[in-house]
């Protein structure tokens, strides 16, 4: 069994505070994540542009679309030839359109799939509170931005000014 | 949209979820009760057999699958305003997208449908999916109905997944807001969204990759749907304008739809300060644009039959206005004017004339008159499609294979059935999930900065140092 969280969140209703919090948090090397309404550039510059591996998975299975796309006509037609008048048994251009349809179907699908998948995965890395505090606060849906830091307890009242200097409206510790 | 907050966003929406008014279960059961006559229109029909139906030699597709190429173009512009329009950054699209990709998935179900009714004999409707029969011999990948089928299915498939993708992080606010089993509902379907920029980071990215899949999806769809009857040698069908054509004619009757759906939806619901008339406007322009297309392929399917030479073209071009005796004839040929002849007259008033007053502002500014040219235009799209499945049909090569064509009670039902099926799901919808997209329209607007001066915003400080310690 994983250990429990133990570190401190803070919520503000500012961007550009919880962004100068990122900032430093990432400058400093720490393991954190923050919690926001809707995507928002400034936390996507304040953690250095992190890149998503999420396109490989999409090539990979677009990619095997292809392949059954343009396979599975081919082996049917060479499976049981039926000659109609000069046409080619294979024929290519036709075979092109069960090619993209496939890429499209199973790139989609593996793509969607993915999103939820790795969204999943990378908590496993930066774990998130378990706490009834944590859980019933329910306005990072809403309006508010969260930074949750995982850190010794040596360090969270250093943590703690850094979020109050910043306005944070609520600095909750958990060890 | 800069006075609005987040918490409007969210309290806003949570309202379109609360009792609706009177009118909307009024417009409920009207819907269910046109759905209910299709289902039974359709059970008759499965009863008693197809030729209940008006189609017969030489007119073997006709309402049914006009009304499949009518609800497949329906089906276009949801994908479009959240794909296209989503690459493009289209700044009025935040507001309707989830309404364009609700009636979209609903369209294409509904379009679905007709492929399964008209076939007639629907316990044998699987026979359509790629799989060998008895003595292995496989279905023919190189026949444009066989794309048909790959074709909607993928689109059908890309499009749910791009509308419940879209759906998630709004569901995980509908579940942190809402109480008993809806919240157990809710909470099922955010499939564990909790809103931390790890998520952010790869939905961000996977959904940039699934509009740029949909994109091609879009334009492909309806042009391997025009193909159906392209790849014939029918006069009438066999035309190369076909693809940009159709698409062009989906985008027009997709977008019309959308705002026949979005004007009362912004009304019922109050949400006028996110539809705004500037949102409205904009969709107004696109369908402008794409009915000068419509008008422009309209002419040019006339001038290339007549420039052609081809003496079958001409002539199926000439009875497409006129008729000719015996199947009733407006002008030249006494009598009463034959279906199609109507379908045609109706088509270009609705879809040239009628949408002429939008070069005007001020009609693009009224709600009202924009409602009723977005009617006009669902009317004349189902004309166009009927004008062009059944009026080449009808005349082939050889005069005496030609005949007429009038719908039936059965098929007006399924008709009729098929706007019931549509409407009652998304009147469903609105009902039960965000009818606007939450964290869009909050990425639309202004965030909330402590600092008005963004030259001296903290986090940029901290990015300036963290470059000089790098240095």
């Amino acid at each position: 069994m994983r250990a429990p969280f133990k570190g401190i969140w803070a919520s503000f209703a500012h961007v550009d505070e919880a962004a100068a919090v990122m900032q430093r948090l990432h400058t400093e090397g720490r393991k954190y994540s923050v919690l926001s309404p809707c995507p928002r550039h400034e936390f996507y510059d304040a953690m250095g542009r992190p890149q998503s591996w999420l396109p490989w998975i999409t090539l990979l299975f677009g990619g095997l679309g292809i392949f059954f796309g343009y396979g599975l006509p081919t082996w049917t037609a060479l499976d049981w030839v039926l000659p109609v008048s000069q046409k080619p048994i294979v024929g290519i251009p036709a075979f092109t359109i069960i090619g993209f349809e496939l890429m499209v179907l199973l790139g989609g699908i593996s793509t969607a799939v993915a999103i939820v998948v790795l969204g999943h995965l990378e908590l496993f890395r930066q774990r998130l509170p378990s706490s009834p505090a944590f859980k019933s606060y329910n306005r990072f849906s809403n309006d508010r931005f969260g930074v949750v830091v995982s850190c010794e307890e040596g360090d969270a009242a250093a943590l703690e000014q850094l979020m109050r200097e910043h306005s944070a409206e609520e600095v909750v510790r958990e060890f | 949209m800069s006075a609005i907050t987040y918490a409007d966003v969210n309290a806003d929406v949570l309202r379109t979820l609360e009792r609706p008014k009177p009118a909307y279960f009024l417009l409920l059961i009207g819907f269910a009760t046109a759905l209910c006559i299709g289902v039974l229109s359709w059970a008759i029909q499965i009863d008693v057999g197809m030729g209940l139906g008006g189609i017969s030699h030489p007119v073997g597709w006709g309402v049914y699958i006009t009304n499949f190429v009518f609800w497949i173009g329906i089906g276009h512009a949801g994908t479009l305003i959240s794909a296209v329009f989503f690459l493009t950054r289209a700044p009025w699209r935040a507001p309707v997208y989830r309404a364009a990709e609700a009636m979209t998935v609903f369209a294409v179900m509904t379009a679905g449908l007709f492929p399964l009714i008209h076939v007639g004999r629907v316990w044998f409707a699987y026979w359509l999916i790629p799989y060998p029969n008895q003595r292995m011999l496989w279905v023919n990948f190189k026949s444009p109905l066989l794309w048909d089928v790959f074709a909607v299915s993928t689109y059908l498939t890309i499009s749910v997944t791009f509308f419940i993708i879209g759906l998630v992080p709004d569901l995980a606010s509908m579940r942190d807001s809402a109480r008993g089993l809806r919240k157990l509902i809710y909470m099922s379907l955010a499939a564990g969204w909790n809103y931390s920029y790890q998520q952010w980071m790869h939905y961000a990215r996977g959904y940039l990759i699934l509009a740029a899949f949909a994109t091609p999806l879009v334009f492909s769809v309806h042009s391997i749907v025009s193909w159906d009857f392209a790849m014939s040698l029918l006069p009438g069908w066999h035309t190369t304008i076909f693809a940009p054509y159709f698409v062009a004619g989906a985008i027009f009757s997709g977008l019309a739809m959308v705002l026949t759906i979005v004007i009362p939806l912004r009304t019922v619901f109050d949400l006028k300060k996110y539809i705004t008339d500037h949102v409205l406007q904009s969709l107004a322009r696109v369908i402008l644009f794409t009915s000068v297309i419509v008008g422009y392929a309209y002419a040019t399917e006339f001038f290339i039959a007549y420039y052609s030479g081809v003496e079958f073209e001409r002539a199926l071009f000439y009875f497409r206005i006129f008729g000719q005796p015996g199947d009733g004839a407006p002008f030249f040929h006494k009598g009463e004017m034959g279906f199609p002849q109507i379908a045609f007259f109706l088509m270009v008033f609705c879809n040239v004339i009628s949408p002429l007053p939008l070069w005007r502002w001020k009609i693009r500014n009224n709600a009202v008159a924009l409602f009723i040219i977005s009617i006009l235009i669902n009317i004349g799209m189902w004309f166009e499609r009927f004008n062009i499945v059944v009026s080449s049909l009808q005349r082939d090569f050889n005069p005496a294979n030609w005949g007429p064509y009038w719908p039936t009670p059965v098929e007006f039902g399924i008709t009729l059935g098929s706007f019931g099926f549509f409407f009652t799901f998304f009147l469903l919808f609105v009902r039960a999930m965000p009818s606007l997209a939450i964290a869009e329209v909050k990425e639309s607007l202004s965030p909330p900065y402590k600092h008005a001066n963004h030259d001296h915003v903290p986090w940029r400080e901290y990015a300036t140092e963290r470059t000089e310690d790098k240095d």
